[in-house]
């Protein structure tokens, strides 16, 4: 009988949703991006681990925007046709500071809880 | 030209029919959604051609690849009901027989104050006048398919809907008695407009909604102060006569509420605390006059509907100026969102 192999299970929708915003800030941090770039980097960067819905990004977009904390423009991209593009604003880059301060707090109190375990 | 290029010219042309076919019917889907613009749809369609490329690199036809891209863009009304919570506040818009089958009955409600008004042999009163003149606003919100329009008027049927249940079931004393075909025309209506689908209000729009009904409680009590004595006066008329004015010191943070509710203002949330409390007081006002002054619950059937629809306007407001604290965007107030 062949031995089933079991999948890994994907991360929770809960935890993909929370890690949005800080990581789409931080993409943005590298410089101004645009929403399919932005799906593939979040792909590389979690080596496909975190899988986004896709149409779903631009609303999360457009809520950042609406918050203040990034901006679009609009500009040919190199297929010639007009693309939107987003920068983080001053607002976004202390929004991102302050959720990296608190990743940092959640990321060490687990680190050390598993260590005790 | 040789003709094999000419060939592979000519299948990458198909190609690209094939991949514009699929992305088409795609943006007709997203498009019959009336929550997205179309600056959203042509960031979708980017997203859509440049996933199609991706996929045709992995040896996918250019129909299947198409088809696949939009597979893993997602449903087009989940999209869609995505972008309206953010681009409308307050939820989606309302689609035309919807609009109208509620703009119907809000004009004959219109129409019918605007009669009284004009009226010299019905002396009507300052709240019911400012209503009727608010109510043509939100017709105009109405028919402008601006969002807020929508929960506001969810907010006042549902008051109408339950104080006419309430008279149905125990008519006051008097020669007009409510007649249960008056539900009709106004739980129809409430039920037409109702969001019977997930998402189609926002927390905004419900925070409106109840702040709305607080406004018709507020109103309702504050319009009896005008009404002129009768003899022999009814129950409820007696009642406010001798309640303090609390529905009229609190009519306008009522409406006010509802105004920086539209504009998602923090001061909305205070402005509806003291709603809650004038209304809260007015009902215990008249509660106490016939308890106390009355000796005896045999004019509960009087009082009773009165009273607990003031309690219902005052928990409203309550619920509405958490809900409004929650989702407020500036101190002040932004008229941006009264304009989607």
């Amino acid at each position: 009988m062949p031995r089933t192999v079991r999948q890994p299970k994907r991360i929770a929708k809960d935890l993909v949703a929370a890690s949005a915003t800080p990581l789409l800030l931080a993409i943005l941090q590298k410089g101004p991006n645009y929403g399919y770039a932005i799906i593939q980097e979040v792909k590389q960067l979690s080596g496909g681990e975190l899988e986004w819905a896709e149409g779903m990004l631009y609303p999360v977009l457009h809520r950042l925007e609406e918050q203040s904390l990034i901006e679009s423009y609009e500009e040919r991209g190199e297929t010639g046709r007009q693309r939107r593009y987003y920068r983080l604003r001053a607002d976004g880059r202390k929004a991102l500071a302050e959720e990296r301060r608190q990743w940092d707090v959640v990321h060490a109190a687990l680190t050390k809880a598993w260590r005790s375990a | 030209m040789g003709r094999r290029a000419r060939g592979s010219h000519q299948s990458m042309e198909v190609g690209m029919n094939e991949i514009d076919d699929v992305i088409e019917q795609y943006k007709r889907e997203l498009l019959g959604e009336t929550e997205l613009v179309s600056d959203d749809v042509k960031e979708i369609e980017d997203h859509l051609r440049a996933l199609t490329t991706e996929l045709r690199g992995s040896g996918l036809s250019a129909a299947e690849a198409a088809r696949a891209a939009c597979v893993r863009v997602g449903d087009p009304r989940a999209v869609a009901r995505e972008h309206a919570k953010v681009h409308l506040p307050f939820g989606t818009k309302l689609s035309w027989p919807r609009t109208l089958s509620a703009a119907a009955l809000l004009l004959f409600f219109v129409i019918g104050g605007y009669v009284s008004l004009i009226s010299t042999r019905v002396r009507v009163p300052l709240p019911v006048a400012v209503t009727t003149v608010l109510a043509t606003v939100v017709l105009a919100a109405l028919l402008a398919r601006l969002t807020w329009a929508r929960p506001l008027i969810l907010g006042a049927l549902g008051y109408v809907a339950i104080a006419t249940i309430l008279a149905v079931i125990a008519p006051p004393d008097g020669p007009h008695g409510t007649s249960p075909l008056q539900l009709i025309p106004v739980v129809g209506t409430l039920a037409f407009v109702m969001p019977w689908r997930r998402g189609e209000l926002s927390r905004g729009g419900y925070a409106l909604l109840l702040q709305s009904f607080a406004f018709i409680a507020m109103a309702n009590a504050a319009a009896r102060f005008g009404l002129p004595h009768v003899d022999p006066p009814g129950p409820e008329r007696i009642a406010l006569v001798h309640m303090a004015p609390a529905a009229l010191i609190g009519f306008l943070p009522a409406l006010l509420a509802v105004a920086g509710a539209i504009m998602r203002a923090r001061w909305a949330a205070w402005a509806s605390v003291f709603a809650a409390a004038t209304l809260f007081v007015s009902a215990v006002e008249v509660g106490r006059y016939f308890i106390v002054d009355f000796h005896e619950f045999a004019y509960a059937r009087e009082w009773l509907p009165f009273t607990s629809m003031l309690f219902a306007g005052s928990l409203a407001a309550l619920v509405a100026a958490l809900s409004n604290r929650r989702s407020a965007r500036s101190n002040l107030g932004t008229l941006r969102y009264a304009l989607r």
